[in-house]
C-alpha cells in the first residue's frame, strides 16, 4: 500500500529551540496512526506543519498524494483534503450545525444568495451518514462538548478530507462519549481516510490505532505497529527508561471530618449531594462529563448560587456567597482548564503564586508584601519541582505539567487545607503526572483532604483512597477498596433506561 | 548587552526613544523648544491630559474603557465655579480646598454612575460611556444655559494658572503650581497601582476575570472603583482647567478623552487589557504634549494636530496588536 502522505525530514526551529529534528513518518489511507509523545515531544509542532500552520525548515519536505507540498497557510492544507480537528474545538456557537459545517465554503445559487436548503439537506444527509442523532439546524451553542465534536466531523467529510488531523480529541469526553467517537473514526477508516490521532492515553492506542510514531524531545524514537508493542514498551521509550506503573496509591488513615455537604441542590443542574471528605484521604469523583461533578464543586466553593443545603468545614456551618471566603476557610480550587479559569497566563509565576493570599499578608494600607510573595513563590517553585527559568517567567511559556504545578502551589501558598481538583493531570504527560500524583499523597499525609474529580478511570482507581460517582446530578454510589474498579464505576455511572 | 536584549529593551520602552527622538527633531527645527518657558509650557499643557490619563490607565488595564471623561471635566468645571461664586472674598488655600473638593464629588458622583452600569449591570464599557458622555455634556449645557460661569476671584485661578519658585529669568515663577499638584496626584495613582493589593487585582481582573473570581477577587467592586477613579481624575482635571480659565465652560473638555485614551496606549497599556503603568502613561502624555507645542511653535495649523494625534493613536495600537501577534 501506497502511503497517501509523507513527511521528510521535517525540522523546526524556533528562536532558541529546536522543535522538531529531520523527523519523518508515513500515513496511510484507512489507518490510524497515532502520534505519542510527552508534552513539549513536537506532536503539536508536526501537525502544525502538515497543515499548514508552519513552513518547515528548509530541506523539510511534505508529500501528500505523491506531490510535494508548500503549504503557507492552513486553508491551502484543509483544499488539499488534509483537515485537522483541534482540541479546543473551533464551532461558532451562534450559528447551526449546517452554517458551522460549510463556515467559509457556503453554498451559493446561481443569483449569488447564500442556498441554505442545499446545505441543510447535505448537512443532514451526512450526520444521517454517521448515524448522528443530531439536526442540521440546531445552534451549535446548545450541544454538548461530544455533539460538537460531531459537527466538527461532519465538517470533515464535507469538506472530503483524505487525511484528519485529531488532535486529543477524547481529553474532554466521557467514557461512553468516547465509543461513539470511536465508531465515527472507524467509519472515516472504512473510507479510506488517513486519520492522524494525538493522544495522552495509551489505552487508546489498542483500540482504534494501528500504528504508532513515538516523539521525544523533537526527535522520532520510533514508529511501531500497536499490534506488536505493549503499553509498558511504549511509555518506556516516550520517556526513554523503564517506567513502573505511575499511579502510586498510599493507604493513608482517615482522619477528622473536613468538609460535609447534606442535600446540596440547584434545580436541573444536581440534586441531593451528601458526602464527607475526611483529612488524609484523596476522595475520588468519578462519573460521565456532565454528570454535575464540577457544578457541585464550584457551589461548595461559592463560586455559583445553590439553591438548598447545607456545607460545614471542620464541623462548623458555612455558607460562602463567593470564593474569597471559601478561601478564608482554606478551600482551595484547581479548574478543569487551566488556561481558562486557573491561570493569568501573561503573568509571572510569582504573581500567580500569590493571587489568592495576597490580601491576608499584605503590609499597612493595602500595600503588596513584595518579600512575602517572592519567598512564597521560591519556596513551592522549588518544593514542587516547577521547570522555569526564574520567578519573572510567563506562565504561557511554561508546559502544562509546570503550569498545573504553579497552581497547586498558589493553593499552598495560600495554606490550603481542603483542596479540590478537576481534572488535575488533564493534558500533562506521563513524567509530570507522576510526580503530580506524589504532590497530592504528599498533601494529604501532612493532613489536608483532596477532592479529586477525574474523568479518566484509571487514575481515579489508580490514586483515590473513596470514590463517589455522580449520574446525571445526582450520587449514585460509593465505592471503597477492592470494590473500587472499573466495573463498578462503570455500572454506577453509566446512563441506562432504568436509571431514576 | 547582547542583540535580543538591546531589542527587548528597545521594544519595552519604544514611547521614551520616540519621546527623545520628536524632542531632537524639533529641537533642530526650532530654536526656541529647548528655552526654558518653552519646557515650563509643556510641562502645564501636561497636566490636564496626565490626570485624565492615569485614571484611564486603570479602566484600560481592566479591558474596558472610559471616554465619558471629557463631559466629567465640564460638569467638574462648572460645579466649582458656581461654588467658587458663592465665596467672592476667599483666599488660596480655601480656594485650593474647593476647588479639589469639588472635583472629587462631582468624579464620585459621575465615577458611581458609570460604575454601577458596567460593573453591576453589565453594560459594556464602550457603550456606558458613551450614553453617560453625552448625558453629562447636556447636564453642562441645561446647567449653565450653554453661557460660561465667570466673574470668579482670582484666587480661584491659583491652581491651575499660577507660578511659583520665582528666578531670574521668570520673576512670576519657574514652576507652575498645577505640575505640582499633577506629580503629587499621579504618584499616588502609580504607587496604588505597582505596590498595593488592590492594583494587583487591577491587573488581574484585567487579565482573567474567571481566575481573579475564583482567587476570591471581588471582580464587580474591582471593575466599580477603577471606573470611579477614572471619573475622580476626570473631575479634578476639570477643576484645574476651570481655575487655569477662571471660569466654567459647558464646553470644556471636549475631545479629551482621545488625547488621554492615546497617551495611555502609547504608554503601554493594552487595550486587550491585562497590562500597563500610569508612570508610562506619562511618557505618553510626554510625547503628545511635545508634539502639540512643537507644531504649535512651527505654527502648523491646528487642525493638523487633530490628523496626527488621530494617526498616533492607530499607529500605537497597530504597533500593541503587532507586539501581540509576535508572542503567540
Amino acid at each position: 500500500m501506497e502511503p497517501i502522505l509523507q513527511v521528510k525530514n521535517i525540522s523546526k526551529t524556533f528562536p532558541g529551540v529546536k522543535a522538531l529534528s529531520d523527523v519523518e513518518a508515513d500515513f496511510y489511507p484507512g489507518e490510524v496512526h497515532t502520534l505519542v509523545g510527552e508534552n513539549g515531544a513536537g506532536k503539536s509542532t508536526l501537525i502544525k506543519i502538515i497543515s499548514g500552520v508552519y513552513t518547515p525548515d528548509p530541506g523539510g519536505k511534505v508529500i501528500f498524494q505523491g506531490k510535494e507540498m508548500n503549504f503557507t497557510e492552513p486553508g491551502q492544507a484543509i483544499d488539499a483534503g488534509i483537515a485537522v480537528i483541534h482540541q479546543e474545538l473551533s464551532i461558532a456557537k451562534d450559528l447551526t450545525v449546517a452554517q458551522n459545517v460549510w463556515l467559509g465554503r457556503e453554498k451559493k445559487k446561481k443569483n449569488g444568495l447564500l442556498d441554505k436548503a442545499k446545505m441543510n439537506k447535505d448537512t443532514q444527509d451526512i450526520l444521517d451518514f454517521m448515524k448522528v442523532d443530531l439536526k442540521a439546524t440546531t445552534i451549535a451553542g446548545e450541544l454538548n462538548a461530544a455533539q460538537q465534536q460531531m459537527v466538527e466531523i461532519a465538517k470533515v467529510i464535507s469538506q472530503n478530507a483524505k487525511v484528519v488531523v485529531m488532535d486529543e480529541p477524547t481529553s474532554s469526553l466521557s467514557e461512553h462519549e468516547i465509543d461513539a467517537l470511536f465508531e465515527q473514526v472507524r467509519i472515516l477508516k472504512k473510507n479510506n481516510v488517513a486519520i492522524i490521532y494525538i493522544t495522552h492515553r495509551l489505552k487508546e492506542l489498542t483500540q482504534i490505532c494501528e500504528r504508532v510514531t513515538v516523539l521525544r524531545d523533537g526527535c522520532k524514537v520510533d514508529t511501531m505497529m500497536v499490534a506488536d508493542v505493549t503499553e509498558k514498551q511504549i511509555v518506556a521509550s516516550m520517556v526513554g527508561r523503564e517506567m513502573g506503573d505511575y499511579y502510586d496509591k498510599h493507604d493513608h488513615e482517615q482522619g477528622k471530618e473536613m468538609l460535609r455537604v447534606e442535600g446540596l441542590t440547584r434545580e436541573g443542574v444536581f440534586r441531593d449531594i451528601s458526602f464527607t471528605a475526611y483529612a488524609g484521604e484523596i476522595l475520588g469523583f468519578s462519573g460521565l462529563v456532565g454528570a454535575g461533578r464540577t457544578e457541585v464543586m464550584e457551589a461548595i466553593f461559592g463560586a455559583t448560587p445553590i439553591d438548598s443545603g447545607k456545607v460545614f468545614v471542620k464541623g462548623e456551618e458555612v455558607h460562602f456567597k463567593n470564593p474569597k471566603e471559601a478561601i478564608s476557610h482554606k478551600i482551595g480550587l484547581v479548574t478543569e482548564d487551566r488556561r481558562r479559569t486557573g491561570l493569568l497566563l501573561e503573568k509571572n509565576i510569582i504573581e500567580n503564586t500569590s493571587l489568592p493570599s495576597l490580601p491576608f499578608h499584605a503590609k499597612k494600607m493595602g500595600f503588596v508584601n513584595k518579600d512575602w510573595e517572592k519567598e512564597q513563590a521560591q519556596k513551592y517553585k522549588d518544593s514542587l519541582k516547577v521547570k522555569a527559568p526564574d520567578l519573572q517567567t510567563i506562565l504561557r511559556t511554561l508546559s502544562g505539567g509546570n503550569q498545573q504545578k504553579v497552581i497547586l502551589g498558589k493553593w499552598l501558598a495560600a495554606d490550603t487545607e481542603i483542596l479540590i481538583l478537576d481534572e488535575p493531570t488533564r493534558g500533562i504527560d506521563v513524567n509530570a503526572r507522576s510526580e503530580f500524583y506524589a504532590l497530592m499523597n504528599d498533601f494529604v499525609e501532612a493532613g489536608g483532604a483532596i477532592i479529586m474529580i477525574s474523568s479518566e478511570m484509571p487514575e481515579v482507581i489508580g490514586i483515590a483512597n473513596r470514590v463517589l460517582v455522580m449520574r446525571e446530578g445526582r450520587i449514585s454510589g460509593e465505592l471503597t477498596g477492592q470494590d473500587i474498579n472499573e466495573q463498578s464505576i462503570i455500572s454506577l455511572a453509566s446512563i441506562t433506561s432504568d436509571a431514576n | 548587552m547582547d542583540k535580543t536584549r538591546v531589542k527587548k529593551l528597545l521594544s519595552e520602552n519604544i514611547v521614551v526613544v520616540v519621546l527623545i527622538l520628536l524632542c531632537i527633531g524639533f529641537g533642530i527645527a526650532s530654536d526656541t523648544f529647548f528655552s526654558a518657558r518653552n519646557i515650563s509650557n509643556i510641562l502645564s499643557q501636561m497636566c490636564t491630559n496626565a490626570l485624565l490619563a492615569s485614571g484611564l490607565t486603570y479602566v484600560i488595564i481592566l479591558g474596558g474603557i472610559d471616554i465619558s471623561v471629557g463631559s466629567v471635566v465640564a460638569v467638574a468645571g462648572i460645579i466649582a465655579s458656581y461654588a467658587g461664586l458663592q465665596f467672592p472674598n476667599m483666599g488660596i488655600p480655601f480656594a485650593m480646598v474647593l476647588l479639589i473638593v469639588c472635583g472629587i464629588v462631582v468624579g464620585l458622583v459621575c465615577g458611581f454612575i458609570n460604575g454601577a452600569l458596567i460593573a453591576y449591570l453589565d453594560v459594556i464599557p464602550m457603550i456606558c460611556t458613551l450614553s453617560t458622555m453625552t448625558a453629562l455634556r447636556g447636564v453642562a449645557f441645561v446647567i449653565t444655559g450653554g453661557q460660561p460661569v465667570y466673574g470668579l476671584p482670582t484666587s480661584f485661578a491659583f491652581l491651575g494658572a499660577s507660578r511659583v519658585f520665582p528666578t531670574a529669568g521668570m520673576p512670576n515663577g519657574a514652576v507652575p503650581v498645577v505640575v505640582i499638584f499633577t506629580v503629587i496626584v499621579v504618584a499616588i495613582m502609580h504607587i496604588l497601582l505597582s505596590q498595593t493589593v488592590f492594583g494587583r487585582h487591577v491587573f488581574a481582573v484585567g487579565s482573567n476575570k474567571n481566575v481573579a473570581h475564583l482567587s476570591g477577587i471581588d471582580v464587580r467592586k474591582v471593575t466599580f472603583i477603577c471606573h470611579v477613579l477614572s471619573s475622580v481624575m476626570a473631575g479634578l482635571c476639570g477643576v484645574v482647567i476651570a481655575s487655569k480659565l477662571q471660569n466654567g465652560q459647558p464646553n470644556s473638555g471636549q475631545g479629551y478623552e482621545m488625547f488621554a485614551i492615546a497617551s495611555t496606549v502609547l504608554g503601554g497599556t493594552s487595550l486587550a487589557g491585562g497590562s500597563g503603568s500610569v508612570a508610562r502613561a506619562m511618557f505618553g502624555c510626554a510625547v503628545i504634549a511635545v508634539i502639540k507645542t512643537g507644531m504649535d511653535l512651527l505654527q502648523i495649523y491646528s487642525y493638523w494636530q487633530n490628523v496626527v494625534i488621530g494617526c498616533i493613536i492607530i499607529l500605537a495600537v497597530v504597533l500593541d496588536m503587532a507586539q501581540k501577534r509576535g508572542r503567540n
